[in-house]
């Protein structure tokens, strides 16, 4: 089985990054491969801050999503429109489930921006930095085909 | 060069007067294009990276738009966009729930033509996101 270590240099011969790493979703870095070795480290000490913020974001996202869904809902029994209220609340859905909702994207202003996407069995992030905003959609497909990789490959020792 | 890549550059190609084929998802981003102004910025003549960004937006933008009355009239989701101005146009294709592919014509580009080629377009990509 591939190390992090060597699914990640695949990750960083994507068009487009700069910096990826693996990390626990307690923060603790398991692995990373840089262009630019100050990048990862500043990268990855927004990692733990970025955690939070996505986590606390998430919740705040989803009781928002689901506060619509109940006021929607009030709404058509009071209307008495099933039609609508099947189309909205596919709708609503749709957001949540999407590819994209299982991402945090952040933009800094003075580097590019950086993803976060939580990797299949829930113990592990992937955090990629990018060159600029016009990457982010390439790379989110591209990260697809890695995150089953990078959720099951040996973490390097030391 | 990728899959995606290769598969807009041949649509591009086949296209006369395509000036961008692209690959786009439909929360607003932008996931591949052909021709890019990066790998060759002397012969590139379409929009820059800017632009296309927010012409990929706009676009996200009416189908989301088309999506209530306009969609339940059709009793499915509204497919294909066309916009024409007097300088070309966009033809939009809605591939599957979550991208679309983009060609950006210039005037005189035929209708029809891009039409099949969006079809071909779409079923190719639509494999390549399997």
């Amino acid at each position: 089985m591939a190390t992090l270590t060597q699914v990640l240099a695949d990750v960083l011969a994507l068009r487009g990054v700069l910096a990826a790493a693996v990390v626990s979703v307690d923060g603790e870095i398991l692995a990373g491969a840089a262009s630019d070795t100050a990048l990862l480290d500043r990268m990855t000490g927004a990692v733990t801050g970025a955690l939070a913020a996505g986590e606390a974001l998430s919740g705040l996202v989803t009781k928002s999503l689901i506060g619509a869904r109940e006021e929607q809902r009030e709404a058509d029994d009071d209307a008495g429109d099933d039609g609508f209220a099947e189309a909205h609340g596919t709708a609503l859905g749709d957001s949540s489930s999407h590819a994209g909702g299982r991402q945090l994207m952040i933009i800094y202003e003075d580097s590019g921006p950086i993803v976060f996407t939580p990797l299949p069995g829930g113990e592990r992030v992937a955090v990629v930095a990018l060159n600029s905003s016009h990457d982010l959609g390439r790379a989110r497909y591209q990260l697809r085909g890695f995150t089953s990789s990078l959720a099951n490959a040996d973490v390097p020792l030391g | 060069m990728t899959d995606l890549e290769d598969i807009l550059a041949r649509s591009w190609a086949r296209i006369e007067g395509c000036r961008v084929a692209a690959v786009a998802g439909l929360d607003g981003l932008l996931i591949e294009r052909h021709p890019n102004p990066a790998s060759e910025p002397a012969l590139y003549s379409g929009p820059d990276s800017e632009e296309l960004d927010h012409i990929v937006a706009d676009v996200t933008t009416l189908f989301g738009v088309t999506a209530g009355s306009m969609s339940k009239l059709l009793g499915t989701q509204v497919r294909e966009l066309i916009a024409i101005g007097e300088s070309g146009g966009y033809l939009a294709k809605r591939i599957s729930d979550d991208i679309f592919c983009l060609l950006l014509v210039g005037n005189g580009a035929d209708l029809e033509t891009i039409r099949r080629e969006a079809e071909a377009i779409s079923r190719e990509l639509s494999a390549a996101f399997v």
